[in-house]
């Protein structure tokens, strides 16, 4: 295992000395910091692979895979993301939603976007 | 009773919309969601009525909205995005 991190720590090296940044929704993941993945990430359920292997040989494994070529010219990783089903709750007022864009006030969030890759 | 202004309407079927769009996006994941469904029918029960009443007072808002009748109305203007008579 101790292996497998200090390959995490040398692929996050190489990703970040290309530029390379990787974007995590469920949290800011810092290659620096931890080798343990983001902790909202492991609270939802995930499905169980037929796959002999932990979450984090897993990741080691996405890092070490090619990313994504993108149109811009840049690279980046590809995101996977696992979120929960959205339930019927309260709506808002039908005036209210026009306003903000959607009715369901859940959905309803800030948008902090940042370019994907740099330029 | 006074028959509600043209832009009230034209809001109120545009809001309608709007929350028909959203609703139907829930509905797409959530089929048998009864609260979902009945949100809906009740925004397309008023975007129903208010279309009629848009025109019944202020002529068509298509040209669906023909009325059988002798005269082509959809060009008698203001079309529907001419917001304010000039």
């Amino acid at each position: 295992m101790e292996y497998k991190k200090n390959n995490m720590y040398q692929m996050a090296d190489q990703y970040k000395k290309n530029g390379w940044r990787r974007v995590d929704i469920a949290n800011d993941f810092n290659y620096e910091q931890t080798a343990e993945l983001p902790s909202a990430a492991t609270e939802v359920e995930v499905p169980q692979l037929e796959v002999d292997m932990t979450v984090e040989e897993r990741a080691v494994e996405m890092l070490s895979e090619e990313p994504g070529e993108m149109e811009c010219g840049y690279c980046i990783t590809p995101a996977m993301s696992y979120t929960p089903m959205q339930k019927w709750n309260s709506t808002y007022e039908p005036e209210i939603g026009f306003t903000r864009g959607t009715i369901f006030p859940e959905l309803d969030l800030p948008f902090l976007g940042e370019e994907a890759c740099e330029e | 009773m006074n028959a509600n202004s043209r832009d009230v309407l034209l809001r109120r079927i545009q809001v309608c919309d709007f929350v028909l769009s959203d609703t139907s996006l829930y509905l797409n994941i959530h089929p048998s969601d009864q609260k979902a469904l009945e949100h809906y029918r009740k925004y397309a029960e008023l975007r129903k009525n208010a279309h009629m009443e848009f025109v019944e007072n202020y002529g068509p808002l298509g040209h669906e909205d023909y009325d059988g009748g002798d005269r082509w109305k959809w060009v008698d203007g203001p079309w529907p995005w001419q917001m304010k008579e000039d």
